[in-house]
């Protein structure tokens, strides 16, 4: 355990260090204070318009930073061999993967916490700058979308721990992390097009198995996507957040034994 | 020396790229003019490729629309059908990708009722701005005047209103003003009322002006149409004309039409106007040209 977590935080540490971040928080920065500009286009809606702005700033921001400082974290060892100085240490491979795993979150957390509390601040200035009575904007449902967008975040760190305890080049699990994302974002979508069962739509069997079990192995992360809610002020229930938290914590947990379990039987040249 | 050279060289680059950047500009503006309107996927196709970015493409693809309709209405005469069909088929896409966003359902009422005569078609977006946003009165309420002002279906348009009434935050004399339009009196009183809320509402200083503008003309006819119901109510039958009314003492003077127009009547009695009441959102093709807009 203790393993875990002094592993964790060097990981944590590295990540902050990482000069890709501050890239990358600039970029975000930028667009917050362009959300104010581009506001001026809309008409009404403004608050809305200002909060979904942000939001997929921080979930593009998010994502960037995860794939390309994740795989950079974790395949790094492997990739330039420095795996052997960590396993012939008293941690086990297992905990080395969690290790990592738990070190991304971290990372992940205190960038949306920043980034989030930024990010109030171009919804803050359009909503006291443009009053609109029918607008039902939220905090409460803000920062859920804002917890759930860091939950989406660490279940891809899951998927990116995954890939590299099987790959032996970042290059590799980066694309196979970005093929995941793109796969998992509009799966439900797909499998409501199956489900459906439009007129004049012919979906072969084949096709319809390999629909069903895309959906049912990678993630759906379009369930971890309330920008639509939060940037109306839809209240988002209880039911909702509970299951789809279950459904987080069994996939990245599936995924990151998953990623343990590898390399407990990988072998190193 | 070889520094000297770079910078020289680097300079007169800089000077070349100035002096074509005007040329390269104009020849980009038939192309741009061209792909102004930008493609239209279908709905299912939009909501798949945005991923989880389908909020801010529904905002790209509204400031795209609203500009487009800007670029375009401000020049007279390059406003046509396709135009609309265009902007409706975007706005259907928006309202897909986010249905609770507010902007295109104001935005389609504005420009498909007032003189573009496709009043249906924001109708439709109204009702499904209705039945997401269901907080809010206002879409309901703009309903009800598209079917009472300008469709003349006074039953359906007082139902919307009844909805609109429900809602937190609406006019308290709605269900007045739809009981008045289940009974299917007092048109003119009516439009004055519905009138007088999108006046109250509006932010955007030249839309408060045109509906002001409104109010008076229907200001004007109501207090025409009073005089003309006292001297029938009086001589038992309709005035000749208008100065007929201001002779026998029941209206001070024939007031004016705030459009140029002149008032006078018809032969049932009702009020009219040479200016047939302008639009009153300016710059939005020809009145008279219907456009009927079809998928």
């Amino acid at each position: 355990m203790n393993g875990i977590i002094s592993l964790a935080n060097i990981t944590f540490k590295e990540g902050i260090r990482n000069r890709a971040l501050f890239g990358i928080f600039i970029m975000a920065l930028l667009a917050f204070a362009l959300t104010v500009i581009l506001t001026s286009l809309f008409m009404k809606d403004i608050v809305r318009v200002a909060a979904s702005l942000s939001l997929t700033t921080i979930s593009f921001s998010g994502l960037l930073m995860v794939i390309f400082i994740g795989t950079n974290l974790v395949s790094k060892d492997i990739d330039k061999r420095t795996i052997y100085m960590v396993i012939s240490r008293p941690i086990s491979r297992a905990e080395y993967i969690v290790g990592k795993f738990v070190g991304l979150c971290f990372l992940i957390i205190a960038s949306i916490t920043f980034l989030g509390i930024v990010s109030s601040l171009p919804v803050l200035i359009t909503g006291l700058n443009y009053h609109n009575p029918q607008n039902i904007f939220s905090w409460g449902v803000y920062i859920t979308a804002l917890i759930f967008i860091a939950m989406k975040l660490m279940l891809i760190a899951g998927v990116i721990i995954f890939w590299s305890s099987i790959t032996s080049t970042s290059f590799i699990s980066l694309v196979l992390t970005i093929a995941v994302y793109i796969i998992g974002s509009p799966n439900e979508v797909v499998k409501g097009f199956l489900d459906m069962k439009m007129e004049g739509m012919n979906i072969s069997p084949l096709m319809s198995a390999v629909i069903k079990i895309v959906y049912y192995v990678f993630p759906n992360l379009s369930a971890f996507d309330l920008k639509i809610q939060a940037a109306n002020g839809i209240s988002i229930s209880a039911g909702y957040i509970a299951w789809t938290s279950v459904y987080w914590l069994f996939y990245t947990a599936i995924i990151v034994s998953a990623g343990a379990l590898v390399m407990e039987r990988r072998e190193f040249p | 020396m070889r520094l000297q050279r770079l910078i020289v060289t680097l300079i007169a680059l800089i000077v070349g790229y100035t002096l074509i950047f005007p040329s390269f500009e104009r020849s980009r503006f038939p192309v741009k003019e061209a792909q102004a309107r930008g493609l239209i996927l279908p709905p299912p196709v939009v909501k798949l490729l945005a991923l989880e970015f389908k909020t801010i493409t529904a905002d790209f693809l509204f400031s795209r629309a609203s500009q487009y309709y800007g670029g375009r209405s401000s020049r007279p005469g390059v406003w046509t059908k396709s135009d609309y069909v265009w902007l409706y088929n975007n706005l259907l896409v928006i309202t897909e990708l986010d249905p609770y966003f507010e902007d295109p359902y104001y935005f389609g009422n504005a420009i498909f009722t007032w003189g573009a005569g496709a009043v249906n078609e924001a109708d439709k977006l109204l009702e499904k701005g209705t039945n997401a946003r269901t907080w809010d009165w206002q879409l309901p309420f703009f309903l009800g005047f598209n079917k009472f002002y300008f469709l003349h279906e006074n039953k359906e348009g007082a139902d919307d209103l009844l909805i609109a009434a429900k809602r937190p935050g609406s006019w308290e004399g709605l269900p007045m003003l739809a009981a008045r339009l289940y009974s299917n009196t007092g048109r003119t009183e009516n439009a004055i009322d519905f009138l007088e809320i999108f006046s109250k509402n509006e932010k955007n200083i030249k839309i408060k002006v045109n509906y002001e503008i409104r109010l008076d003309a229907l200001r004007s006819i109501l207090n025409i149409e009073k005089a003309v119901a006292a001297y029938r109510h009086k001589k038992g039958k309709l005035p000749k004309d208008l100065h007929v009314l201001v002779r026998s003492g029941i209206l001070a003077e024939i007031p004016k039409d705030p459009y140029g127009g002149k008032f006078y009547l018809g032969n049932d009695g009702s009020v009219k106007t040479t200016s047939k009441l302008a639009p009153i959102i300016p710059n939005i093709t020809n009145q008279n040209e219907k456009t009927d807009i079809k998928r």
